[in-house]
C-alpha cells in the first residue's frame, strides 16, 4: 500500500516536473520498475520476485521452531507426561497391592472367626458332655444309693417280719396251749400243739 | 488501489539485504514469521516451566496440543511415527500460529502467500518419498500398484495413482492458500462496504449494519478456517507419512 502510493504519488510528481531534470527520469524509472515487479499479475502472491526471501525466512524460523519444540518443548511435555503416567501406574498398583492385603487380612479374620466358633461349637459340646455324664454319674450315684437304702430296708423288713413270724408262732404256741388246757382240762402235749400251729401258720402264710 | 482487498498481501521490505548472492530482505512476512515462532516458544515454554505432574492451566493447554498431535501421528502413522512427530508438531503449530496471526487486525498472514505453503508442501513431499525409498527400497512402489487390481487395469492405475501423488504438493499447498486468500479477501471486501456505506449518509450508516454483522460472523468463520486448516494440513501429511511407512495398500 505505502509502495503503491509512493508509486503514485512520485509517478504524478514525475509528470509535472516532467521537463526538469534527467535524475528525476532516472529515479522516476527505477520506482517504476519497482512497482512493476510488484504488481506483476495482480496477486502480490504471484510475484515471483519476493519468493526468495520468503522461502529464506521460512527455512529459517522454521527450522528455529524445529529446534525449539524438538530440543526444549516436547522432551518437558514427553517427561511430564511420563511421569504421570508411571505414578498413576506406580498408585494403581499400591492400591492392587494394598486391595489383596486387606482381602488376606479379610480371610484371616474369617478364618480366625470360623475356628473361634467352632471351638465355641466344641466346648459346648464338651461341656454338655460332661454335663450330661455327670447327671448320669450322679443319677447313678443316687440310685445305686437308693438301691443299696431299698435293700437294706427290705432286708431289714424281711427280718422284722421273720422276726415276727417266728414270735408269732412261739405266742400262738403258747396261746394255743392255755387255749387247750383251759378248754380240755388237761396238760396238752407240746409237741403236738407246735406241730398245729406250724401247719396252720404255713397254710396262713400260703394263703 | 488505496482500498484493495489485496493490498494486504503486499510483501513490504523491512530490511533489503541479500546473503551470498540469495535475496534474504527481512520483510513484513518474515516479521510474522519471527513473530508466529516467538510466540509459539513463549508458549510452548511459559506453559511447561513448572512442569508439575498436576498441571495449571497453561500447561494443561500445551498438553492438550501435544496430546492432539500426537494422537494424530499415532492414529495416522502408528508408533513407528513417534520419530517424525516433532516435525509434525513444529508443522501444525507453525501453520496454526500464522494463520491464526492472521485474523489480527493489520497483522499480515503469512500462509496466505503460495509459496510459503509450498514450500512446506515440498518438504513434506520430499520428505516422505526418502523415507518411503529407504524404508522399503524399490518396495515403495508399490504405493502405485494396489493390490487386488486387475492386471489389464494396472497400466492405467499406476499412471493414475502416480499422478495424484506427483500432485500432493500441489494441492496441499494450494488448499492453504486458497482458503486463506479467499477468507481474507471476503472480510476485507466487507470491511470496505463498512466503509463506503457510512460514508453516504445516516440511510448508509444504518445499513453498514449489515456487512459489519456479516464481517463479525465471517470473522468467526476464519479463525475455524485458521484451526481447520491447520489439521487438514498436518492429518494429510501424517496420511502421507503412512503411506511411506506402509505402501501396501
Amino acid at each position: 500500500m505505502a509502495e503503491a502510493q509512493d508509486a503514485h504519488t512520485t509517478e504524478t510528481e514525475a509528470a509535472v516536473a516532467a521537463p526538469q531534470e534527467a535524475v528525476a527520469d532516472a529515479h522516476d524509472a527505477a520506482v517504476e520498475a519497482h512497482t512493476e515487479v510488484s504488481q506483476e499479475g495482480g496477486l502480490p502472491q504471484l510475484n515471483i520476485g519476493t519468493y526468495e526471501e520468503q522461502l529464506v525466512w521460512l527455512f529459517l524460523t522454521f527450522v528455529v521452531l524445529y529446534l525449539i519444540v524438538s530440543r526444549m518443548a516436547l522432551p518437558r511435555v514427553t517427561k511430564v507426561l511420563e511421569e504421570r503416567e508411571e505414578k498413576i501406574a506406580a498408585d494403581l498398583d499400591a492400591a492392587e497391592v494394598q486391595k489383596r492385603e486387606a482381602e488376606e487380612v479379610k480371610a484371616a479374620y474369617e478364618a480366625a472367626l470360623a475356628e473361634a466358633r467352632a471351638k465355641a461349637q466344641a466346648v459346648m459340646v464338651e461341656a454338655k458332655a460332661e454335663m450330661a455324664a455327670e447327671i448320669a454319674k450322679v443319677q447313678a450315684d443316687l440310685d445305686a444309693k437308693l438301691g443299696e437304702k431299698t435293700d437294706a430296708a427290705e432286708k431289714r423288713i424281711a427280718a422284722a417280719k421273720a422276726e415276727a413270724m417266728a414270735s408269732i408262732e412261739g405266742v400262738a404256741t403258747d396261746v394255743t396251749r392255755e387255749i387247750v388246757t383251759k378248754l380240755a382240762g388237761e396238760e396238752a402235749d407240746d409237741k403236738a400243739v407246735a406241730a398245729a400251729v406250724k401247719a396252720a401258720l404255713e397254710t396262713a402264710k400260703g394263703a | 488501489m488505496a482500498h484493495s482487498p489485496l493490498e494486504q498481501f503486499q510483501i513490504k521490505p523491512i530490511a533489503e539485504f541479500s546473503i551470498g548472492g540469495i535475496d534474504a530482505s527481512f520483510t513484513n512476512s518474515s516479521a510474522w514469521m519471527v513473530a508466529v515462532v516467538v510466540a509459539i516458544t513463549f508458549f510452548l515454554v511459559g506453559g511447561m516451566r513448572k512442569a508439575a505432574l498436576v498441571p495449571g492451566r497453561w500447561q494443561a493447554m500445551v498438553e492438550v496440543f501435544y496430546d492432539f498431535v500426537a494422537g494424530m501421528v499415532k492414529e495416522n502413522v502408528g508408533r513407528e511415527g513417534k520419530a517424525y512427530f516433532p516435525f509434525i508438531f513444529t508443522l501444525f503449530m507453525f501453520i496454526l500460529g500464522c494463520n491464526l496471526a492472521g485474523m489480527l487486525p493489520y497483522s499480515f498472514t503469512v500462509t496466505s502467500h503460495i509459496i510459503v505453503n509450498f514450500g512446506m508442501a515440498i518438504v513434506v513431499f520430499l520428505g516422505v518419498t526418502l523415507i518411503g525409498f529407504i524404508k522399503h527400497g524399490a518396495g515403495f512402489l508399490r504405493l502405485f500398484a494396489p493390490s487386488g487390481v486387475p492386471v489389464w487395469l494396472l497400466p492405467l492405475l499406476v499412471v493414475i495413482e502416480v499422478i495424484s501423488y506427483c500432485t500432493r504438493p500441489i494441492s496441499l499447498s494450494v488448499r492453504l492458500f486458497a482458503n486463506m486468500l479467499a477468507g481474507h479477501i471476503m472480510m476485507k471486501v466487507f470491511a470496505g462496504f463498512i466503509i463506503s456505506m457510512s460514508a453516504v449518509g445516516l440511510a448508509g450508516y444504518l445499513g453498514a449494519v449489515v456487512p459489519f454483522t456479516v464481517n463479525v460472523l465471517l470473522t468467526g468463520l476464519e479463525i475455524l478456517v485458521a484451526c481447520l486448516q491447520a489439521y487438514v494440513f498436518t492429518i494429510l501429511t501424517c496420511i502421507y507419512l503412512n503411506d511411506a511407512m506402509h505402501p501396501s495398500h
